[in-house]
């Protein structure tokens, strides 16, 4: 009963999140319901015990990508009208997609349909195991090549691109607090003794 | 020299000096004077709210010379004079802007009957806007308010001038 | 107390009950968080002036123990303002964005074996995601104030947290290799002992570096651009007033007291004693001084803010691209190479832990 209202709550606020994200005009509150579809993702995957996917989802999508996201959409001031513009023209591609992806949805569902099970199992199944250490084990035993080639592409998109938006701007005059407050007096001043008639 | 800095910087060196400066200023003695019920002596030279003062029979002493609103450097105070019937000059009008006033205390100088001082009274306040004239008649009524403590302040500072 | 509600509602179903308990479990840490708050403005205040060589407030109420609620009467009685072209849904939604997260993060944290409201598993990466969130309020404040000011505060706090959030999962992290789980009860278990068995010790750089990156996450003194008085007038809440102010207020100091709390949590033992392990007291009649309770971790609570305090008594704001450098040059680089260090001492069985 519990988890029935909880469920359907969730679900029917991440449908109308993920409606927001399309339907608003101002891009500021399209990207707020695109973090409220993510949180309530989350919460739907706790429901499942996928805690650690639950949380990582947030942390890394809400915590890190989405506040870029809203940075530069803030930043960039975007005029309304003109990205409304274009709306009609891409409709009817994205309506097709759309069909697509609820077709293949729907195909994966009949095929498998046994695999699938409805919101009771939900709380009859308790994974009693530790979620992340599964996960964990899983990765650095069974999958470590693969794992070990992904974390490796990243640093490799890492350094590209920093170093490509790198620039060091030469005869820059700006003051570095280390040296100042490493400044030795004694190398910086010279005393002279100066006889009075001589020079 | 680097690999000195360098420790400094990792150990935080720098940043416990600072702890313990105001660690140290935690335990000492606090310095705050409860205003109201304690209040810090005042030098009888002190320059607080502007009071007209009379001679001991009650005349005015103001002849109207408007030395003083010559001097003013805010400009606050306005002078107007006329003759009396016994020949006098006197003020008709002596109204001194409270908020032009900056307390220099130049017209207490250079007043030549000693008619407008400087008391040492600066807890006062006004309501309303108007109030900031303070009048002949209201600077008359603070000089007989506070004429023995301001000669008294004054005779105490009369060594120095 | 479980017991007696039980009995109490029998006729209901034990979900139902589980949640009533989790209710009431809640009410009771929110209120003694806003006593604590309440408590430490009023301590901040003191502190602050005694070492400015003040007395501080000592008007109202006995010695000016009051005078954190006359505060609170008077923000909540003033009038709410709210800017013609400010962005009214989200201008009155920002506190709340900003509260909220700052108290669901409690909602992990062991205040002593038996009382935890919700022991999850990933306990320690539900902190991370939490604290992360509450950068939104900031953002979203700035941005539906309307204000120029207001827009750069929260620009400022929109990059810092981010910046300091990557140090502060780092350092998290060399506390979970340490305490081999993500439950936070578990990790004080595994600090179970003396002060020389907690994580201070073998984690002393993550320590520092987790104590600095928390105190750049709730904006504090030396930290606080996203509010720099003299630049940008007071940040993202310039706009604010009344009980929108305080909302803020208060979550500010939720989150100081949070990011206390963890870290005596994290690396000083928790709920453990100083006095444990010395067998001279456990055999005499103070035993009671090594045995481990809530008495302590409200002790090294009270001396994290103390240092909170203390640090906004002594030094002044950094210079943003000071801080930047810092955050990414320096802290996430210690964390990193302690990482390496903390994985050589695992593996050659150095340090409090056991494979």
């Amino acid at each position: 009963m519990l988890l029935e209202i909880i469920f359907y709550t969730f679900a029917s606020i991440l449908i109308c999140a993920s409606l927001g994200v399309i339907l608003f005009k101002n891009p500021v509150y399209s990207a707020v319901s695109l973090i409220l579809a993510f949180i309530t993702t989350g919460m739907l995957w706790l429901l499942l015990e996928a805690e650690f996917l639950a949380i990582v989802l947030v942390l890394v999508y809400v915590g890190a990508v989405m506040v870029l996201f809203l940075f530069v959409i803030m930043m960039l001031n975007i005029h309304q009208e003109e990205e409304r513009s274009g709306f009609t023209k891409i409709a009817p591609i994205a309506i097709f997609l759309g069909l697509v992806i609820a077709a293949e949805l729907i195909a994966l569902y009949w095929i498998q349909s046994d695999q699938f099970s409805g919101l009771e199992s939900i709380s009859n199944s308790s994974l009693s195991v530790d979620n992340t250490l599964l996960l964990g084990t899983e990765l650095f035993t069974k999958y470590i090549l693969s794992f070990e080639i992904a974390g490796f592409i990243l640093l490799l998109a890492i350094i590209v691109s920093i170093s490509l938006t790198l620039r060091t701007r030469k005869n820059v005059k700006k003051q570095i607090a280390s040296d100042q407050i490493a400044a030795d007096p004694k190398q910086r001043v010279r005393m002279v003794d100066i006889k009075r008639g001589e020079n | 020299m680097k690999i000195i800095q360098l420790i400094k910087k990792l150990t935080l060196i720098d940043f416990i000096k600072g702890f313990i400066v105001t660690l140290k200023a935690f335990f000492r003695r606090k310095v705050t004077v409860q205003y109201p019920e304690v209040k810090t002596p005042l030098s009888p030279r002190f320059r607080g709210k502007l009071a007209l003062m009379r001679y001991d029979n009650g005349e005015e002493r103001c002849i109207a010379c408007k030395l003083c609103s010559a001097v003013c450097p805010a400009q606050a105070i306005t002078i107007e004079s006329e003759e009396r019937t016994d020949g006098s000059r006197r003020t008709v009008k002596f109204d001194i802007d409270a908020f032009k006033c900056i307390y220099c205390g130049f017209c207490e100088e250079a007043c030549p009957v000693d008619s407008i001082v400087e008391t040492n009274i600066f807890e006062y306040h006004m309501t309303e806007n108007q109030q900031r004239i303070q009048t002949k008649e209201m600077l008359l009524a603070t000089g007989d308010q506070y004429r023995d403590q301001t000669i008294e302040n004054k005779k105490k500072d009369s060594r120095y001038r | 107390m479980k017991e007696l509600l039980t009995s109490f509602l029998s006729f209901l179903d034990p979900q139902w009950i589980n949640l009533i308990w989790s209710l009431f479990q809640i009410a009771i840490v929110t209120v003694c968080l806003i006593l604590t708050v309440v408590f430490l403005v009023y301590f901040e205040r003191k502190v602050i002036g005694y070492m400015h060589s003040r007395v501080g407030p000592n008007r109202v109420g006995p010695k000016g123990t009051l005078q954190s609620i006359a505060d609170t009467i008077k923000l909540l009685l003033k009038e709410v303002i709210i800017p013609d072209k400010a962005d009214r849904f989200f201008f009155l939604l920002s506190p709340l964005l900003l509260l909220i997260p700052a108290l669901a993060a409690w909602a992990v944290v062991p205040f002593s074996p038996e009382f935890i409201i919700a022991d999850i598993n990933a306990g320690l990466l539900y902190l991370l995601a939490l604290t992360s969130f509450g950068v939104y309020g900031v953002i979203l404040a700035g941005w539906a104030s309307n204000s120029k000011y207001a827009f750069l505060g929260s620009m400022r706090a929109a990059a810092q947290m981010v910046a300091y959030e990557i140090a502060m999962g780092f350092a998290l992290v060399g506390v979970l290799m340490a305490g081999g789980s993500l439950k936070l009860g578990e990790i004080v278990a595994a600090q179970s002992g003396g002060v020389l068995s907690w994580f201070w010790i073998p984690l002393f750089p993550l320590f520092i570096v987790y104590f600095i990156s928390g105190i750049a996450e709730t904006n504090r003194h030396p930290f606080d651009l996203a509010e720099g008085e003299a630049e940008i007038v007071a940040g993202f809440h310039v706009e604010y007033s009344g009980i929108g102010f305080a909302i803020f207020f208060l979550a500010e100091y939720i989150n100081m007291a949070l990011i206390s709390v963890l870290t005596s949590i994290l690396f000083l033992g928790g709920w453990e004693s100083f006095f444990a392990g010395i067998s001279f007291l456990e055999t005499s009649g103070f035993s009671f001084l090594t045995e481990p309770s809530l008495f302590w971790l409200l002790l090294k609570t009270l001396f994290f803010l103390f240092v909170f305090i203390w640090l906004r008594a002594s030094f002044p704001r950094y210079r943003y691209d000071q801080l930047m450098s810092l955050g990414w040059k320096v802290l996430i680089p210690i964390t990193i190479l302690w990482i390496g260090v903390e994985c050589v001492m695992y593996v050659m069985q150095i340090g409090p832990w056991s494979v």
